[in-house]
């Protein structure tokens, strides 16, 4: 199948016109609305960690692990068996998978995701993550769901058609993602072996009584519609594509599960969101093996799901497919600081998310959470970043939606993070002169910034000054350049020293920079 | 598989998007019209596939005679699984149907027997028939034409009382004999739980009590004692590991939250409206030092179903005060040793949240998704209200349910999706399918019952988590997770090929499936089977909540007739029963065989056709 190459707006604006042979005023009154990149060919893959993982002991900061050793003293592994990553922190001995994928620089790591007024029921919980409610509300609509409810308000009326012939979202070994409920139904569809999705013969239909009998026969249908008329593009993309990588192990449902997206992504399907889980991570009991505290229950599930992520990296990389695919794990909660006596850990707070692709910026952003030895059993690591906020940029980064509306999606006070770079999409037709340069000086900084970039088009530009907690500290806010050179000053006299991250954002361009502050 | 496609590939298709309906109608009891659509409606939600001889007695008998009937056959308690492996060649097994037991044999119960003490191989093979004896016998139980409530509660409050992945036949009799009492001789306490510790003064009748005896119309307050000292849930939830040293919350947490009074909204720091984060370390305290014995903890080789697997170990318990916060009624509970759970959930359900809690999920289970303010005030309340004043006995409630104006509002009529059992046995069970008393061939068919169903998302002994299957908590969408683009096809596939024959794929997995469907028991059974217009109708009335359209009745005739004119039916169906009221040894009569093959090609395409309609899947 050929793939639609789009870098700028304006190819975007006018090849699917000639595909598609849909009105203009259709598409620009689209446009017009919510400013989606519709024709963007960006992949989000998000891996759900069922159960509630244990940051703790997925993620080791050096400087903390004596006092972990302490409140931890039935579950904790050695510190020699760790993985080093950056000299400071090291990952659970074994995710050596993941630390591939850290060393290719394709890894970030975000310390400390929550959420305010932590509700540590898995349901619940689950739930807020999957709507990106607050804590006390209860919204009906999942998080991508209302992102897709943006430019298709009828669906699942008329859907598929010949503009969007692919499924929206899909989840891959069963079930469907509340991620992806939207207003008139879920834009997921549930697969398990796409070279044979199921079709039924629905028979012949009659007008639904207008009761609630009749509501739910209208489900069924379209469940059954919606199965037969993905079912061609699915079996299609399947038997088109291929799987590069030899890492995916058989006996490893993620693994598998992330092949079959690697799959239908290689073929061609244009599927946008991908929902892949794993189970178990409920782990009050038995986390670890006592008598070997680096294996478990705990290391396995590492294990898979660090050995799929790698397996999908390199599968991607190796198919040059790797620039249009994010991927995201989240659970619905970390675990207490405090280990219990049954060499497990109980329902917690905050724990780090993993965001992996070619598009990431590697390392990590946040501080690493302090141990206190005499940190109370029921206390959780504590919240530095809203999990809406690692939504709210990738909807901004990743599929170009205006900050307004992701508000809307989301919430108000959502914070922009430096989580990914400038990552040119593939294409044959590629124009370099669209590539944003920018340079910044002088580095290390001290009383003022200097930063220089060029546009080849006018553009709302945004610079933003973040500093190692991913707290915007400066910004110079959105304003109309006109194509050419630019050359701005930021004030920085009253800040502290530390690591800061200086991003630069244009419409469908970014550019983020690592800088040192000295004083 | 001989299965017709729609050719359309994309279709547009029409869904408008509607509030979920409130469905209404007090919880009154209902006088109104007593049809089959009422009889079906009632016998589809509280069994599962119900056969049109129990839609037909319900009818004669009416509503009161058959909620009495529906009640008091859920008392009866559970018959006991058997081995249902032969025992050697002579019985005309082969290898994989033949597992030697010393201690039991072909058709006799297990419980009462250990897993062995021979061999490691033979001990596996033991346990795995055994606990394959009671996947199957669930489903075997399901599958007798009895209007009885039982099996639909027993499911109910599996769902309920979520314990996963025990795999011990010993440990899943004994939880389900928490829930629903086994035709089994009752337990004494020695028998229930080993009391290590000389404690002075103790009562442990009470016990007893709690595990003896239990039906799933009895009491709430008793199963949910009983299963707080169950081993499958002291293993599934980490009580066992919960001591004064180091407190394990998890079940404390569940107890709250699921089991009992729910979670209410957050009102503050911790505090769900209904309990706080504080009551939940102080019912971790509370539930300390319940543990399996040191038999257990040596292995289930050598124990019985009947052998103490739980043990109150004293030293374990936490014996400091404990505070309830406002939320549970501030009471402070002080050391009681191995009756102070007792206590606890006494204090729990005093608190009238737990009876509303429970009756909502009851609604949930037997009449719909949605509970807007007024089913609220109209039907939960009064629910709760009898649930309150019987002190938690269950039928009260349930029995005003299933017998009020709410429940036979035309609203509430066929508006559920079928969990993946429903629609499995409404295909088999609703269609004839009759067990043989063959042991080995029942238990058989059972368990592949008990696999399509649980590759389709309802696996017994096996939920995803704690809260029981999301079709009964998840909302927006609740009953229509069971559905979807992967699920729904599976289902159709299997009801085909249990109608036609042949292989179904089911969650990537191929089963060989046999017509086990005996379709030509519905050329007598149905009225009017001369017209095949008639016939139809008839057929698709007891299939379909609504029955079928006059356009959809002529698309099924299509496939039954293969496009010929209706006289071809009427010749073919009168000439069947002129060789069997006519024709002496007409079974073996070549004509005859040639018709009824022909009539009953016929009928399997038509009928695997009515269960890939979307109309099959609601009830």
């Amino acid at each position: 199948m050929k793939r639609r190459d789009f870098l700028g707006t304006g190819a975007a604006l006018s090849l699917p016109l000639m595909l598609n042979g849909f009105g203009m005023g259709v598409l620009s009154s689209k446009r017009m609305q919510s400013m989606i990149d519709e024709d963007s060919d960006r992949i989000l893959v998000l891996v759900q960690l069922n159960g509630g993982n244990d940051g703790l002991n997925t993620v080791f900061s050096y400087d903390q692990f004596a006092n972990l050793a302490n409140v931890r003293s039935n579950i904790i592994l050695p510190e020699s068996s760790l993985l080093d990553l950056d000299g400071e922190r090291g990952l659970h001995p074994a995710m050596t998978g993941i630390k591939e994928v850290w060393d290719n620089g394709y890894l970030g790591v975000i310390q400390g995701v929550a959420y305010p007024n932590q509700n540590r029921s898995h349901f619940r919980s689950m739930d807020i993550w999957n709507t990106a409610s607050e804590a006390d509300e209860y919204r009906q609509t999942g998080w991508l769901g209302r992102y897709f409810d943006l430019d298709h308000q009828g669906y699942p009326e008329g859907y598929p058609n010949a503009q969007y012939p692919d499924p929206f979202a899909i989840t891959v070994g069963g079930g469907i993602s509340e991620t992806c409920q939207g207003s008139g139904g879920s834009y997921c569809l549930s697969i398990i072996d796409p070279l044979n999705p199921g079709r039924i013969n629905i028979g012949q239909e009659s007008t639904a009584p207008d009761n609630c009998y009749g509501n739910e026969l209208e489900y069924v249908r379209s469940v059954a519609a919606q199965a037969n008329s993905y079912a061609d593009i699915l079996q299609d993309s399947a038997e088109g594509g291929t799987n590069l990588s030899d890492k995916y192990e058989d006996n490893n449902p993620i693994s598998q599960k992330l092949k079959t997206v690697a799959k239908l992504i290689s073929g061609g399907l244009q599927t946008k969101v991908y929902v892949v889980s794993i189970g178990g991570f409920d782990l009050h009991s038995a986390q670890v093996d006592p008598i070997n505290t680096q294996g478990g229950r705990h290391a396995e599930l590492l294990g898979q799901l660090s050995n799929a992520i790698c397996a999908f990296q390199d599968d991607l990389v190796k198919q040059g497919l790797d620039k249009r695919v994010l991927g995201m794990t989240y659970s619905e909660f970390g675990r207490q600081i405090r280990s219990n006596a049954s060499d497990g850990t109980d329902h917690g707070t905050a724990a780090p998310m993993f965001l992996f692709g070619s598009c990431v910026n590697g390392g990590f952003l946040g501080e690493d959470p302090e141990i206190d030895t005499q940190v109370e059993q029921q206390e959780g690591v504590a919240m530095q970043y809203d999990f809406r906020s690692i939504y709210g940029t990738i909807f901004m980064d990743w599929f170009q939606v205006e900050e307004d509306t992701v508000k809307e999606i989301l919430f108000d006070d959502f914070q922009y993070l430096p989580l990914l770079h400038d990552c040119k999409l593939v294409s044959n037709e590629e124009d370099p002169e669209l590539v944003m340069e920018v340079k910044s000086f002088p580095n290390p900084f001290s009383n003022y910034l200097q930063v220089q970039f060029t546009l080849q088009e006018s553009d709302q530009m945004h610079l933003g000054l973040f500093n190692a907690l991913g707290a915007e500290v400066k910004a110079l806010s959105r304003q109309s350049l006109a194509a050419g050179n630019h050359q701005l000053q930021i004030e920085t006299r009253d800040l502290p020293a530390g690591n800061y991250f200086l991003r630069v954002s244009g419409k469908t361009r970014q550019k983020t920079l690592k800088l040192v502050k000295i004083l | 598989m001989a299965k017709k496609m729609t050719s359309e590939k994309s279709r547009a298709h029409v869904l408008q998007e509607r509030e979920p309906i409130a469905i209404p109608g007090e919880a009154t009891p209902y006088a109104g019209e007593w049809t089959v659509k009422q009889a079906a409606h009632l016998l589809r939600r509280s069994t599962f596939g119900p056969t049109k001889a129990m839609v037909d007695r319900a009818v004669d008998q009416g509503l009161e005679a058959t909620l009495d009937e529906l009640m008091s056959n859920g008392k009866r308690p559970m018959p006991q699984p058997v081995k249902w492996t032969y025992d050697n060649e002579r019985q005309g097994g082969d290898r994989t149907s033949i597992v030697e037991d010393p201690f039991v044999s072909y058709g006799e119960p297990w419980i009462e027997s250990p897993l062995g003490r021979e061999g490691r191989n033979l001990n596996q093979q033991v346990q795995r028939y055994k606990e394959n004896s009671i996947y199957a016998h669930l489903f075997l139980q399901m599958h007798q034409g009895e209007i009885s409530i039982r099996e639909k509660l027993l499911i109910f409050w599996h769902n309920h009382f979520v314990v996963s992945n025990i795999r011990f036949p010993e440990l899943m009799y004994r939880y389900l004999h928490s829930i629903h009492n086994f035709d089994l001789s009752e337990l004494s306490t020695d028998q229930i739980i080993n009391v290590v510790e000389n404690l002075p003064g103790a009562d442990h009748s009470t016990i007893e009590d709690f595990i003896n005896g239990n039906t799933v119309l009895g009491n709430f307050k008793n199963i949910t004692k009983a299963i707080t000292i169950d081993l499958s849930m002291l293993l599934y939830l980490n009580g066992n590991e919960n001591s004064s040293q180091a407190p394990n919350e998890n079940y404390a947490r569940e107890l709250l939250e699921l089991f009992t009074i729910g979670k209410g909204n957050l009102a503050g720091p911790g505090d769900y409206t209904t309990y706080t984060e504080d009551d939940i370390i102080q019912l971790s305290k509370i539930l300390t030092g319940w543990s399996q014995t040191s038999a257990v903890r040596g292995g289930l080789l050598n124990l019985i179903g009947t052998d103490p697997l739980v043990e109150y170990y004293s030293f374990r318990h936490d014996k400091s005060t404990k505070q309830l916060s406002n939320r549970l009624g501030s009471v402070a509970i002080s050391n009681e040793e191995h009756m102070e759970f007792s206590t606890l959930i006494d204090r729990i359900f005093d608190q009238d949240e737990v009876a509303r809690n429970i009756c909502r999920e009851l609604y949930r289970y037997f009449v719909y998704y949605h509970i807007p303010p007024e089913v609220e005030q109209n039907v939960i309340e009064p629910m709760a209200q009898q649930m309150i004043a019987d002190d938690y006995e269950v039928e009260g409630a349930v029995r005003l349910l299933l017998g009020s104006d709410h429940f036979y509002s035309e609203e509430a009529i066929g508006c559920m999706i079928k969990n993946p059992a429903d629609y499995l046995l409404s295909i088999t069970h609703g269609m004839n399918v009759e067990l043989n008393n063959d042991i080995y061939g029942d238990y058989y068919y059972g368990l592949i019952l008990n696999q399509l169903c649980g590759l389709s998302g309802m696996q017994v002994f096996d939920h995803a988590d704690v809260a029981g299957w999301k079709a009964y908590y998840q909302s927006p969408q609740y009953y229509r997770i069971w559905l979807n683009s992967a699920t729904l096809p599976d289902r159709t596939d299997f009801a085909v090929a249990l109608t036609m024959g042949g292989a179904a794929n089911i969650a990537g997995n191929r089963l060989q499936l046999d017509p086990v469907i005996p379709v030509m028991s519905f050329l007598s059974q149905i009225e009017n089977g001369l017209d095949p217009n008639d016939f139809i109708h008839s057929l698709a009335n007891l299939l379909f909540p609504y029955g079928v359209t006059e356009e959809q009745k002529d698309y099924l005739k299509s496939i039954l007739l293969d496009n010929q004119p209706d006289f071809v039916w009427t010749e073919a169906y009168s000439d069947y029963f002129d060789y069997v009221e006519n024709v002496p040894d007409y079974e073996n009569n070549r004509d005859f065989i040639a018709l009824s093959n022909a009539i009953q090609g016929q009928l399997r395409e038509m009928i695997a056709a009515m269960f890939e309609m979307p109309e099959a899947q609601l009830m």
